[in-house]
């Protein structure tokens, strides 16, 4: 079975019928996905399967796939892997709810392709060594960030790659033998650590090195925006702005995106992103209207491949998005005074 | 209570007199105003007549004197030189009439920028006012930029934090307000009910309390905390919302967010039941969507407010206002638990 849908991360990749295919096991395997599926149908809102090539893109438009809420990974069990005993188990950190997320991946070897290939999309890995700096997330067992740098590490034929010790400084000796090796540094951690790094102990990173913050603000020190965040971590790591990376993951998916020094993040071959009408999330919006991100990630077919996120976002018309926040919870109840309140 | 509180107060007394005597009345600028609402298709009739009717209750009973000389009784500031703006959000039928009332009574000139949503119900209260007596500053508009280089000193805003940042910032960049402006702001979104003993008594307010204007409010019920489960009481909900419908909506259909949040449930095995438009269900609170309602098993009072925090305005029941008032409520409620008239005479509210 683990090998069932190995192709989705060969190039050349024919999304459409790979989607269909998975769509077709997904109805077959997972019974909370197949419900919600059947349901959505039942009530009439549209939501239908992808016709053609041109609907399985990102701006299909009209009434696409049903995407489930994120939260169904809080909610229910979502496994679509029959009897096979998961081989890891990731737990979201807990930081907005008291309940958690769960993500249990039926293939380890399934997250570590879609890592490498993911990335190897994106970025030339046997130059690079990879070091993390995740406070925050060292506190969670089952970060899925955290197995993510380590199976990074773990590749690396230098043995150089490595986990920082928090609260210190990059060793200058480590720094020289990764420029002895003509490497360049791929550093992995949540914002808000980098930042603190970056200000306590700042340090020249060799050459065409990376930074790749990925989010997440584990330590609520201070608010900054998104430039700020990437000047201080640019500045603070002698490294040009357009060194500063993003990345886009969850706990819930196996696949993330990449923001290569700006503000838009691209997703591998594999996965497609669409901005959802939060009022009615069977419906697409049309690029650089504002809503709900939702993701097709096809490496999640032994769970959920089709979700639904919290995170607000817009997209291109060539399907690069950016991720605004988290989507104002309480913002449609209530009084809402607008400057501009309709014809 | 000074000669000029005295005289204000008797016109908008008057003023409200005439104004709501028209209800009824055929052709009157009232029935105007409603007719022009509901046909433009910005609210449905009844919750207009709904809003109407409760203001007859409660500003015809002498709840507008009774308001003020309560709040004067802690002294007061003179506002005869002041005009001050109020932001209306077009959220229901008349919302922010609370905010006129207060201003008109505080002794201040009114200026409104009200809401394209809302732009005949308010106004045509202001009219009325004027021909009883012009000498009383009132100045509305549907579109902000009236007031550009104005320099007001205070305003009166409800709406999210988001909205108020931008409004803020555009407000000032306009020179609409002064530079060191006072502002009184309220971003409260929803109401909760907390019913530490079940009756079935209180499913008729609590129909009304989630069901009316759509659940828009910032006084609508979002959460329900009960003692006992959902299911026990989902079939006498749903006949009590059915009834409710009939009644207040000539189109009873719901959301499209209602049907995909059932579907969603039902998936994940979260308890829910439709109950007229709207969808009360189990699991984690997350008011997100007025057609949404929660129903929470009761643990702790505080709970609500704990969790909520500045996001809720009421927690109906045991610890609370009752129930039955959240769609009917006093004239001096205090939104975000500020009194406007005492915040705008500068006395503690």
């Amino acid at each position: 079975m683990q090998t069932r849908f190995d192709y989705i991360f060969h190039e050349n990749l024919d999304f459409h019928a790979a989607l269909q295919d998975v769509l077709e096991y997904q109805l077959g395997m997972n019974r909370v996905y197949r419900t919600f599926y059947d349901g959505v149908q039942s009530m009439n809102l549209g939501g239908r399967p992808p016709q053609n090539q041109d609907e399985a893109l990102p701006l299909g438009g009209g009434e696409v796939l049903p995407l489930m809420p994120v939260e169904a990974f809080r909610d229910a069990r979502v496994y679509a892997a029959g009897n096979h005993p998961p081989e890891l188990f990731f737990q979201s950190s807990g930081t907005t709810t008291s309940v958690r997320s769960r993500h249990e991946v039926a293939f380890a070897e399934v997250y570590r392709t879609s890592i490498f290939a993911g990335m190897q999309a994106f970025y030339a890995l046997e130059n690079m060594v990879v070091l993390g700096y995740t406070p925050g997330y060292n506190e969670n067992p089952n970060s899925s960030l955290v197995w993510m740098i380590n199976a990074l590490i773990d590749s690396d034929p230098t043995g150089l790659s490595r986990f920082l010790p928090i609260g210190q400084s990059i060793s200058r000796d480590l720094l020289n033998e990764i420029e002895r090796n003509e490497r360049s540094v791929l550093l992995f951690g949540a914002a808000f650590g980098l930042v603190d790094l970056a200000e306590q102990h700042p340090t020249t990173l060799p050459e065409g090195s990376i930074i790749m913050e990925t989010g997440g603000m584990k330590t609520y020190r201070r608010e900054m925006s998104r430039q700020q965040l990437h000047e201080m971590l640019a500045d603070g790591f002698a490294l040009p702005w357009e060194s500063i990376h993003s990345e886009y993951g969850m706990t819930e998916l196996l696949s993330q995106s990449y923001a290569l020094g700006d503000e838009w993040f691209r997703c591998p071959a594999w996965v497609r992103t669409s901005i959802r009408n939060p009022l009615n999330p069977v419906q697409e919006l049309p690029a650089g209207q504002e809503g709900l991100i939702g993701v097709i990630d096809l490496a999640n077919w032994a769970s959920c491949p089709f979700v639904l996120t919290g995170d607000r976002g817009v997209q291109r018309a060539d399907g690069a998005f950016q991720v605004l926040g988290r989507w104002s919870q309480y913002h449609l109840r209530g009084c809402n005074f607008l400057l501009e309140d309709g014809p | 209570m000074n000669e000029h509180l005295e005289h204000r107060l008797q016109c908008v007394v008057n003023a409200l007199n005439v104004w709501l005597d028209g209800y009824q009345r055929p052709g009157s600028p009232l029935q105007r105003a409603m007719e022009k609402t509901a046909e433009q298709g910005l609210f449905p009739i009844q919750d207009i007549r709904f809003g109407v009717e409760h203001l007859c209750n409660t500003v015809l009973n002498g709840e507008p004197e009774s308001w003020l000389r309560a709040v004067l009784a802690d002294g007061f500031r003179d506002n005869r030189s002041e005009t001050v703006l109020c932001l209306h959000a077009g959220n229901l039928p008349l919302v922010g009439f609370q905010d006129v009332l207060a201003v008109l009574l505080s002794g201040a000139g009114y200026a409104g920028k009200l809401s394209r949503k809302d732009p005949w119900l308010i106004a045509s209260f202001l009219e009325c006012l004027r021909t009883l007596d012009a000498s009383i500053p009132i100045e509305t508009t549907l579109d902000l930029a009236t007031y550009e280089g104005r320099q007001f000193k205070r305003w009166m805003f409800a709406g999210s934090d988001d909205g108020l940042l931008r409004v803020s910032a555009a407000l000032q960049n306009m020179g609409v307000l002064h530079k060191d402006a006072q502002a009184l702001l309220r971003t409260a979104h929803f109401s909760a009910a907390y019913l530490s003993e079940w009756s079935d008594a209180h499913i008729e307010d609590l129909i009304e309390s989630i069901l009316r204007y759509d659940g828009k409010g910032c006084r609508s019920v979002a959460i329900i905390y009960a003692p006992i489960p959902l299911e026990k009481v989902a079939a006498s909900l749903q006949k009590a919302g059915a009834q409710w419908l009939e009644r207040n909506r000539f189109d009873g259909s719901s959301a499209p967010i209602v049907g995909f949040r059932a579907a969603y449930n039902a998936a994940v095995g979260i308890p829910s039941v439709l109950v007229g438009t709207q969808l009360i269900q189990e699991g984690v609170a997350s008011p997100d969507h007025p057609e949404i309602v929660y129903w929470q098993r009761i643990k702790d009072v505080h709970e609500p407010r704990l969790a909520y925090g500045k996001a809720l305005q009421e927690v109906y029941g045991d610890a609370g206002a009752p129930l039955h008032e959240a769609q009917r409520p006093p004239i001096s409620w205090r939104p975000d638990g500020s009194d406007p008239l005492a915040w705008l005479l500068g006395v503690n509210g």
